[in-house]
């Protein structure tokens, strides 16, 4: 038996080393992150066991030490990560990114700095953990060529601001408490403007990170900009780190009542970003334009859900499956979308036609993406809707179901500009465009996430042990 | 009862998947071996729904829960009223498999279309065996999703934009199930489907208006599937889907999903009695009396034969709902009856529009004159069908009528009859000219002819109707004999008006 | 066991045939038609009082063949038989002639049913199979006048099968049952009354109903004029007898109604009728004006002007009467018999009709007469109207150039007249006057027309005939601005099949003609003046 440990240890460690050795060995570079990260995916799959587990590394316990701990909220982002970085790399689209020099260490990087900012409890190693997150993936970003440097400074320069907002916030916190794990902060029982003024900073930090509206303006470009597989990683899991941070703030660090009057604030926030997203997303030209533009839309979920996630577990839950289901559609359709584009010759939106029945996995992966996007049963989506009507109409908030019913019909509206394609005839043949076997595998996963409502409540249910 | 048994539910829709998992991936040319998978799916399926027909004949009770939302299990259960529906599914799934191979015998996506075919039917036989709303809304769902490639097969402009209305009626339908199923849950909790209504049964009866509310809601849902007035846009903009494919949708996957879906919230949700009570049920009444007249209305005018059918299902549907808003057991039979008859009728109805576009390039009804010589098995498949969407003794549509006028009358609802009547009217006048036309009349002289399919193709294509076409001489023929769906409707009916538990 | 089998063969065979039709050669499956008519015939002879019950058929089908409506089966049997007969001369060989047997034999198939059906599941199908079946009768020939004459017969259909529909539902629904209104004894709400008078009033050609009905003659072939006017005309008669009962109290006014209406049908037919220049529509009107005459004795039972058994009586015996009479003079239109052969059966036949003595004619008018004493001077003036209109037909038929002979069509024709005139014999009906002046009187119509005719004809007067059809033509504006502005009456190419009119034919030498017929007639004439002279002073 792997002592939790070790095995905690070895989320940041492996990919760490592995990226080490692919700076090291070029050739080897790309089969060794693809090797990685399946070694990962199989280790968060391993973890599901140990799920409440909390260790001090070196022995010191905090205030002072670094402490992990894996909970029910953090395992299913490792679990997001892992399969995608797994999935992702396996893919043509993937292997195309990895042949760049330096991609795979960065590929590696970006990993490590995910696992670790999952599993880090403490409000500054999340800091020095989105950091890495956020400078790995501004490079990937600028990786997509050159087309995608601006945005790519663009991105560096929103997610430096935000770093700062939020390391800010974070003295504030250590200042007022003397603690900088988050369950001390929370402990600590802050009220006034002591517990407001850092919670706004760093809230304003993160959700510049995670391109929130009315911050997503960075975001689009950028994800729309970078190599496919690189935009599934960043639509798919990077933005969600900034989230996971902001949930752990606002769950852990702050009591219900701060989160109950602040509740207003975030769910205005998520319409917004339904409303600017689906704006954007009937606007959009270009294909990857779209796709990006809907991530915009679904980030929107997060704050939305955070705004009645006040004593409100079931909302977590919520959250947690919008997260999941997002990132694993999301990514299918991004790794997808290459496929449809290298059929086609081109990424215009309304003439893309029918890449013909070789590609029948990249078809079945943007369906069925397209179908837990807009959350419609019995995909995951299907379970975080349901799950936040659920919680929203218990609290007297009954306008929130007719209002995630209507957002599935306007998602299903807007996705269905892509959606046409695979049905738009003439067909389009391309011997080389990839199948789309590792899209289509995410996008199962998606669907199939509409399954995991016990296993979730359950994972929540351990959260709350202490 | 033993554990097979019990999966007996499962098991059918099991069976329809997988005969869907295993069409998706053959390539388009292997013809052959399509046409054995799309014709053992089917074929299984029968087996399977014979045993369940036996089974629940002889008082079994299936069940099968699987967890799924936190407190909502997924039941797929077989009462009575599911096991009429998965029969006529299934029986009518093996017959156009049958005609759509003989339809479908050029073009890409062959594979495609067959795989979202069997999932369309799949999803149709979950709709059929939900046991709670929960499970109704997860196939009320994927068959929007499963019609959609089969709508625009073609692919072409117009047809992506019919798809494109036709999904945003089919998901807006959809949402407002979800939220139907969300204001049952809260006001219920978990609760399955039941026989006399399972909000009847609630120890706390919720306030009428939320009663109310979640009636409107629900209907509207199912509403859009079952072209209630005035959610009917899409059906007639639909045809432009393969024949096959309208056949079905028609006849058993969409639209009586959406019918059965009406029947389902009224009987089972709210009970009738509940419904009766709450005073929605005279609205539903005239939404479908309307409907019935106005589609007739509009299917006169058409003169795109498919056109014309498809108006012709928005006013044929609604006698189901009509006849589930009259809380009278003669009108239920009716309309649990309608269920069926409209199926196999207008399943004919269709196939037959289809051979005449294929065989002999005939599309619009202004040039279907001296079609009865040239096609004439087709076309008496046509005709029969046709009388019997008028309500001509002995067919299917008589019987049908028949019940729900003695229904209307003994509920006091003599203004149905006279629905019923001018809806008949405008059948005929719309059906027996085009009947006329086909068997007395010279075919127009700038007649083009396109290549003649192959023979085996032809032959499938008159063999489906012909036989649906029998059927539906054989629901009225054989009404009263233990093999017409006429007994289980009249033992459905009792049970939910509480004569007999 | 061998009635009940029989009584369900009557129905289930000519559907058989027309099954056979579809698919066997032409010569064998005609006759198999006519074999088809066998059975009920047989039933109609020998069965009376039988019963069968076929339930899990339809809602539990019961058959019973009344003992008072053997007569008519069997004589309806005949009518049918002998068309099938005929038309497997008449009817060319050809795809359209399949359709056609197909038509005949479920039209023949329903009117068994009509008759034999004791529930009303059964009976409306078996009337629907009748009505729908029938227009392929009527529209058979595919031309211009043909398809206008089903269009207007399709329209009156399928208006009476919903006036039927509505009726017995409010009957199953009052009574809780699908017995017909007779045996349960309930009598149902005013509207149905009326509900059937229009239903079975299309068939029936109660006027203003009629309309359809001197279009649709004319333009079928003969046989199928034959059948619709020897046969399914009656069905109409026989559905008030067993819906509308005149042994139950009928609603204010529905006997008056009846009464008079059948009064216009009576005179106003003759008067149209005479002034026609084709044999068979002034046969069709003379069919309307003989219903008018039966459904006025309806009325006058509703009125309580008539007992109801003497009237139910009278009316089956004139349903066998008019059934083969009429028969036999459509047949005669185009009867392959010689020429003077051909005229003495029609001779018979019209005599019959006008009500000469020692015909079924005579015994028919007088129960009718005894049934209802106020309608005997009625009956009286109406004889000579018929007489007019047979004297017309009769010379009209031989203004015609001669029919091609065929032993076939001969074969039916004379199977009909011998029936007419055997049938007294079978039915033991009195056609004997008892009194010379009776017997007169009942030859005063015949004569009259003779000499009238005869007279005319020597003025060579010429009227005007008025459009076959009458009042549809108030309706033809509509019909055609409905065709302009809509879509939905398919393909007008049907220009190519127009059929040369009739009477646009140069006429051939009239006197000649006439001097012709005018001898048959009067040797006919004086042959039954004589016998019944004899009879009556006997």
């Amino acid at each position: 038996m792997v002592s939790p440990d070790a095995a905690l240890a070895a989320l940041f460690v492996l990919p760490l080393t592995g990226a080490l050795a692919a700076f090291a060995a070029p050739r080897a570079a790309a089969a060794l992150a693809i090797g990685v990260s399946w070694a990962n995916a199989a280790l968060v799959g391993g973890l599901y066991g140990m799920v409440g587990a909390r260790i001090a590394l070196g022995g010191h316990a905090a205030p002072l030490g670094v402490a992990l701990r894996l909970d029910g909220l953090a395992w299913p982002f490792l679990a997001l990560a892992g399969a995608l970085f797994a999935f992702a790399a396996s893919a043509t689209a993937g292997r195309a990114l990895l042949a760049k020099p330096g991609a795979a260490a960065l590929w590696l990087t970006l990993l490590a700095g995910l696992n670790a900012l999952f599993v880090s409890a403490d409000a500054f190693n999340l800091y020095i953990t989105l950091e890495v997150v956020s400078l790995a993936a501004v490079a990937l970003t600028a990786l997509g060529g050159p087309a995608a440097g601006a945005p790519a400074l663009r991105y560096l320069f929103v997610s430096l601001g935000g770093s700062i907002f939020y390391l800010a916030g974070v003295a504030f916190f250590y200042r007022a408490t003397g603690a900088l794990d988050i369950g001390l902060i929370g402990a600590a029982g802050l009220s006034g403007p002591a517990l407001a003024a850092p919670l706004a900073l760093t809230t304003l930090g993160l959700l510049l990170k995670a391109g929130a509206a009315p911050f997503h303006f960075w975001l689009p470009p950028a994800h729309a900009a970078a190599a496919p597989a690189a935009s599934a990683l960043l639509s798919g899991v990077v933005v969600k780190a900034a989230l996971y941070v902001l949930i752990r703030l606002w769950t852990d660090a702050a009591p219900p009542e701060a989160l109950d009057a602040a509740a207003p604030v975030f769910r205005v926030l998520g319409l917004a970003a339904l409303g600017v997203g689906a704006l954007g997303a009937f606007r959009a030209t270009r294909l990857k334009a779209l796709i990006a533009f809907s991530t915009v839309a679904q980030i929107g979920y997060a704050p939305l859900a955070l705004g009645f996630a006040a004593g409100s577990p079931l909302a977590v839950q919520a959250l947690v499956a919008f997260m999941a289901a997002h990132g694993l559609a999301k990514g299918a359709i991004f790794l997808a979308a290459d496929g449809l584009r290298r059929a086609n010759g081109h990424d215009a939106l309304d003439s893309l036609a029918d890449p013909g029945s070789r590609l029948g996995p990249t078809k079945g992966a943007i369906g069925l993406g397209v179908v837990a996007l807009m959350g419609l049963p019995p995909s995951g989506g299907f379970l975080a809707k349901w799950t936040l009507a659920e919680a929203a109409t218990a609290q007297g908030h009954w306008w929130m179901a007719p209002l995630l019913a209507g957002a599935a019909v306007l998602t299903g509206v807007y996705m269905l500009r892509l959606v046409s394609a695979l049905v738009r005839a003439p067909a389009c043949a391309d011997g080389d465009a990839p199948r789309g076997w590792s899209a289509l595998a995410l996008a199962v996963a998606a669907v199939a996430l509409g399954f995991s409502g016990p296993m979730l409540s359950a994972l929540m249910l351990a959260e709350a042990a202490p | 009862m033993t554990g097979s048994a019990e999966l007996l539910p499962v098991l059918i829709v099991g069976a329809t998947l997988l005969s869907a998992a295993a069409i998706f991936p053959l390539r388009d040319d292997q013809v052959r071996l399509r046409a054995a998978v799309c014709l053992a799916g089917p074929a299984a399926t029968l087996a399977l729904v014979g045993a369940l027909i036996a089974g629940v004949r002889s008082g079994a009770r299936y069940e099968a829960r699987f967890p799924f939302l936190p407190g909502d299990d997924l039941l797929l259960q077989a009462d009575a009223l599911s096991v009429l529906f998965v029969a006529l599914s299934s029986a009518l799934w093996l017959v156009t498999t049958v005609y759509a191979l003989g339809y479908m015998r050029h073009g890409p996506n062959r594979s495609r279309f067959f795989g979202f075919f069997a999932l369309c039917v799949s999803a149709t036989m979950g709709v059929a065996l939900a046991g709670n709303m929960i499970t109704f809304l997860v196939f009320y769902e994927t068959l929007t999703l499963a019609t959609y490639p089969l709508v625009v097969h073609k692919g072409d402009a117009a047809t992506l934009r019919a798809g494109r209305t036709y999904l945003i009626y089919t998901l807006s339908g959809g949402a407002m199930v979800f939220l139907g199923t969300m204001l049952l849950h809260a006001l219920q909790g978990a609760g399955g489907f039941e026989v006399g209504g399972l909000l009847a049964q609630a120890e706390t009866r919720p306030s009428d208006a939320a009663l109310r509310l979640l009636f409107a809601i629900l209907i509207a849902g199912v509403g859009v599937k079952a072209a209630l007035a005035p959610l009917h846009g899409w059906l007639p903009l639909a045809m432009v889907a393969p024949a096959p494919v309208s056949a079905l949708l028609h006849a058993v996957a969409v639209v009586k999903a959406g019918a059965f879906g009406v029947v389902r919230v009224v009987y089972d949700v709210f009970g009738v009695t509940l419904a009766d009570a709450l005073g929605v049920l005279p609205w539903l009444g005239a939404a479908a009396a309307i409907t019935i007249v106005w589609g007739s209305v509009l299917a006169l005018g058409q003169d795109d034969l498919k056109r014309r059918l498809a108006y012709s299902t928005v006013s044929q549907v609604s006698y189901i709902a009509l006849g589930a808003s009259l809380a009278h057991p003669a009108a239920a039979v009716g309309a649990i009856l309608h269920l069926i008859h409209q199926g196999i009728m207008k399943i004919t109805l269709f196939f037959c529009a289809g051979a005449f576009a294929e065989v002999e390039g005939v599309k619009t009804v202004s040039r279907m004159a001296g079609l009865g010589r040239r096609m004439p098995w087709t076309m008496a498949a046509f005709t029969v069908a046709a009388l019997g969407m008028i309500g001509v003794p002995p067919t299917a549509g008589f019987v049908t009528k028949w019940y729900l006028a003695i229904g209307a009358l003994e509920a006091d609802g003599a203004w149905v009859v006279a629905v019923l009547l001018i809806s008949s009217g405008l059948n005929a006048a719309y059906f027996l000219p085009i009947v006329g036309a086909a068997w007395f009349r010279p075919p127009p002289d700038d007649m083009v002819r396109p290549e003649p399919p192959p023979r085996l193709s032809v032959a499938l294509m008159a063999v489906s109707p012909v036989v649906t076409a029998l059927l539906v001489m054989a629901a009225a023929l054989l009404a009263t004999s233990i093999f017409s769906p006429l007994g289980w409707a009249q033992a459905l009916a009792l049970r939910e008006f509480g004569f007999e538990r | 066991m061998t009635d009940a089998l029989l009584l369900i063969a009557a129905p289930v065979m000519p559907l058989l045939a027309a099954a056979l039709a579809m698919a066997a050669p032409r010569r064998l499956s005609m006759l198999g038609l006519a074999v088809a008519a066998a059975p009920a015939l047989v039933a109609g002879l020998t069965a009376g009082g039988a019963e069968a019950e076929l339930p899990g058929f339809l809602f539990g089908a019961q058959l019973r063949l009344e003992p008072d409506l053997a007569p008519a089966l069997a004589a309806i049997a005949l009518v049918w038989g002998a068309a099938a007969l005929h038309g497997r001369a008449e009817i060319a060989d050809g795809p359209d002639s399949r359709r056609y047997k197909a038509c005949f034999g479920i039209s023949m198939a329903g009117q068994f049913a009509t008759l034999l059906a004791r529930d009303m599941a059964s009976f409306y199908a078996g009337f629907a199979a009748l009505s729908f079946a029938a227009y392929g009768l009527v529209a058979h020939k595919g031309t211009v006048e043909a398809m206008r004459a089903g269009r207007v017969y399709a329209v009156f259909v399928v208006m009476g099968e919903l006036a039927l529909f509505t009726a017995f539902v409010l009957i199953a629904a009052a009574q809780a049952g699908l017995a017909p209104p007779v045996e349960t004894g309930v009598s149902a709400p005013a509207l149905v009354w009326w509900l059937l008078l229009a239903g079975f009033g299309v068939k029936a050609g109660l006027v203003p109903l009629h309309v359809w009905l001197p279009l649709a003659h004319p333009v079928a072939p003969v046989p199928a004029s034959a059948a619709l006017s020897g046969a399914t005309l009656k069905a109409g008669l026989v559905g008030l007898l067993v819906f509308a009962p005149p042994a139950l109290a009928a609603p204010p006014h529905y006997g008056e109604a009846l009464i008079w209406l059948g009064f216009i049908g009576a005179f106003g037919a003759a008067l149209l009728g005479v002034a026609q220049r084709d044999p068979k529509v002034v046969l069709a009107y003379s069919s309307v004006s003989q219903m008018g005459l039966a459904l006025a004795l309806l009325g006058a039972a509703a009125h309580g002007l008539a007992e109801p058994a003497p009237a139910r009586a009278a009316v089956l015996l004139f349903v066998v009467h008019h059934a083969l009479a009429k028969a036999a003079l459509f047949l005669g239109v185009s009867s392959g018999a010689p020429r003077m052969v051909t005229l003495v059966g029609l001779g018979v036949a019209a005599l019959s009709l006008t009500g000469a003595p020692l015909t079924l004619g005579y015994a028919a008018k007088a129960a009718a007469g005894a049934a209802a004493p106020v309608l005997g001077p009625v009956l009286s003036v109406a004889a000579f109207g018929t007489a007019a209109l047979m004297a017309r037909a009769l010379w009209l038929v031989v203004r015609q150039a001669p029919a091609r002979t065929s032993r076939i069509k001969a074969t039916a024709f004379g199977a009909l007249v011998l029936g007419l005139a055997s049938a007294p014999l079978m039915l033991a009906a009195s056609v004997v006057p008892s009194t010379a002046t009776a017997a007169a009187a009942a030859l005063a119509p015949a004569l009259a027309a003779l000499a009238l005719g005869f007279g005319l004809s020597l003025l060579r007067v010429r009227w005007p005939a008025p459009p076959p059809g009458d009042l549809v033509v108030l309706a033809d504006p509509i019909g055609a601005a409905l065709e302009r502005s809509s879509r939905f009456t398919g393909s007008t190419a049907d220009a190519p099949r127009s059929a040369a009119a009739l009477q646009d034919e140069a006429p051939p030498d009239e006197g000649a003609l006439w001097r012709e017929t005018g001898v048959a007639m009067a040797v006919v004439l004086l042959a039954v003046a004589l016998a019944a002279l004899g009879a009556a002073t006997r």
